[in-house]
Order: C-alpha cells, then structure tokens, then sequence
C-alpha cells in the first residue's frame, strides 16, 4: 500500500492522538512548512505533526486534496478537460462547503493553516472569521469570540468615548 | 479552542487581511476596540489603520482627477460656446453693417433729390427711394443703435473669453499636478513616453 503507482511518492503524516495518514507527496507539499521538511531531507516517509489533532488534521489534509493542482497529477485527467474558470468556480463552491464548521473548528483550522503555512486555506479561513466580525454588533462580536468585558466600568467610559466618532 | 487561545500574531494576520481587502470597516476596528482590552489592543495597531488611510488617500486622488478633469472639461465647453456666440453676434454686426449701407444710400438720394439733377440721375434716385418702405430716419438711428449693442456684447464676450482663457490655463496646471506621476514623468517628451500615459488612461 506504500506506492500505488510508480513516480507517486507517499508520506506518512502522523497527529500528536496517534492517528497516521497516507498522503501523496503533492499533497503534502501543498504546506510550505512540509514541503521545507521534504526539500531538506528532514522527513524520510513519516512526519509527526504537533499541536494539530486527527480531526483537524484530516480536514486539512482533505482541503489539500482538493486544492493540489491537476496539472500532472494522473488522478485527476477527469477535471483537465473541464476549463480552468470553471474549475475556479467549482473550487469555489467546494471552499464555501468545505468552510461550513462551528467556531471552534475554524479557530483550529486557522491555527493549524498558519503552522502548516498553507495561504489558501488560512485566507479561506481568515475571511470567514472577518466576514462573521463585519457588521456585526458588540454583544455579537463579544460572543463569537467568546471575551468577556474586561475593562473597569469608568475604562469603557472612555473607551466608549474615544471610539464614539464611529458611530455618528 | 476558541477565539481567546488563537495567539496574537494570528489574529493581528486575520485583521490585517481585513483591513486590506476592506472587508473589515472602521466601524468594525472600533467595535472590537470596545470589547475587550486584548481586542483593543489587537484593533488599534497602526498597520491596521495605515492600509485604510492608504486606500482612502488613493480614493481622494482619484476623486481630485476625476474633478480637475471635469473642470477642464466644463471650461473647453464655454470656451466654445463663447466662440459660437461671439461668430454669431459677429455675423449680426454684419448684417447691420450692410443694412445701414443701403439705408445711408437711400438717404443720400433723397437728399439729393431735392436739388437739380440729369433727368437719368434723377429718376434712379426716385426710383431707390420709391422702393424703400421703412421710415429711413428712425430706421437709421434704430439701426446705429443696434450696432453699438452688437460692439458691446461682442467686447463682453472677449473679456469673459480671456478671463476663461486664464481659468482654463489654471486648471489644467491644476490637472497636470494632480496627475503628475514621479516614474513617468522622464520619459514625457520622447516617443516612448506615450506607452506610459496610454496605461494611465487605461487605469482610469
């Protein structure tokens, strides 16, 4: 089960609970931190990854899948005949889905995008973390962040104060 | 994990992605700063509010050419305007000008038709005169006084042609400044400096 096909390398990518997935290079390298590790023979066929548990892991791994580019990969002959704007917006729509999680999921997945230093899925994520800030009132943007007021009472005077232009 | 755990460099990258791409309003930046003080900390960093201030100059830049160009504009059009209406007075003042010739002819001859004349003289004069059916008199001052209107708008005219003149050199050393580009401004006399203002006016 190592190498399905000649010339497709796979790596092992193991989650600090014990977890182990198989994953072609390609996909791998769609994280800069991995593909360092690669280039610099400090990975042989199995790289532990800290901090990032098996159910976040997978999500990523799943959203590297998708976003791998089809260009040489074999897997994929199916879509290269389907035009690349549609292919964009196909992407897309898989991203809108595949974004779909509770709060908590997204922060992981945002922490786990800048360790594994994957842009796309931290700009897909960072968006939707704004776009859920953005228009939104105090009492909301406290509870989606979950912080509570910290400020003395005659602190969020002023800084009621000093933010008041905004709201005129 | 919650929004609390995520550490600050992460947050300071999502709310600088905000701030790029414009998604996260100044309202937005001021909210946060009330929530709480890790907030407000995280709201208030200059970078955050140096990319608006960037995007709202570039903005008002863009509002200044629009504006400058507009009134150079607007100054082309009276300009030519002025011009149509002082041809039109012009071609006025000629009309006059031929009307009052033939009138002063007529006028010529019935003065002269009161002393003695070669019969051949006298009937053409008769006959100019027979022909003409406005009072010559009133007709003439009417005529002379139309004139001196005619030289007088054509005065004002000139003067509010001038004035434009000056306001339309102002303004576009007004438009030439608001455009001026520091990288593209060596290349402005030779050939090639037309590659360059082509992309401006393809940016626009």
């Amino acid at each position: 089960m190592a190498t399905r096909e000649a010339g497709k390398k796979m790596i092992m990518l193991k989650s600090p609970d014990g977890m182990e997935f198989e994953v072609e290079e390609a996909v791998a390298m769609e994280s800069q931190t991995i593909r360092k590790m690669i280039e610099d023979d400090c990975a042989d066929t199995a790289i532990l990854i800290p901090n990032i548990n098996s159910k976040i892991l997978s999500r990523v791994i799943e959203y590297c899948n998708k976003h791998v580019p089809t260009t040489g990969a074999t897997g994929a002959a199916a879509s290269d005949t389907v035009a690349p704007a549609a292919l964009a917006e196909d992407l897309k729509i898989w991203d809108a889905e595949f974004i779909k999680v509770n709060r908590a999921t997204r922060f992981n997945l945002i922490q786990a995008a800048s360790y594994l230093n994957i842009k796309g899925l931290l700009d897909l994520t960072s968006q939707t973390t704004i776009d859920t800030i953005s228009d939104n009132s105090l009492e909301e943007i406290r509870s989606f962040l979950s912080t509570k007021n910290d400020y003395l009472p005659e602190e969020e005077q002023t800084i009621r104060r000093e933010n008041q232009w905004a709201f005129q | 994990m919650s929004a609390s755990d995520m550490p600050d460099e992460l947050w300071a990258r999502v709310l600088e992605l905000g701030a790029a791409s414009a998604a996260l309003g100044f309202r937005d930046l001021c909210c946060l700063a009330i929530a709480s003080r890790r907030l407000r900390r995280l709201s208030l960093h200059p970078s955050l509010w140096f990319e608006r201030h960037k995007l709202r100059m570039a903005e008002a830049r863009r509002r200044a050419v629009y504006e400058a160009e507009g009134r150079v504009v607007a100054c082309r059009r009276r300009l030519t305007e002025l011009e149509e209406s002082m041809c039109a007075e012009g071609d006025r003042m000629k009309a006059t000008a031929q009307e009052l010739d033939s009138l002063e002819r007529v006028r010529r001859a019935s003065v002269a038709l009161n002393v003695w004349q070669p019969q051949v003289v006298h009937g053409r004069q008769k006959q100019l005169v027979q022909q003409c059916t406005v009072p010559v008199d009133s007709r003439l001052s009417a005529l002379h006084m139309e004139l001196k209107v005619c030289k007088q708008q054509i005065a004002t005219y000139k003067n509010a042609y001038n004035k434009e003149k000056l306001k339309l050199n102002e303004y576009e050393e007004a438009l030439r400044r608001v455009k001026y580009h520091p990288m593209q401004n060596s290349s402005d006399t030779s050939a090639s400096g037309n590659e360059p203002q082509a992309k401006r006016k393809r940016l626009k």
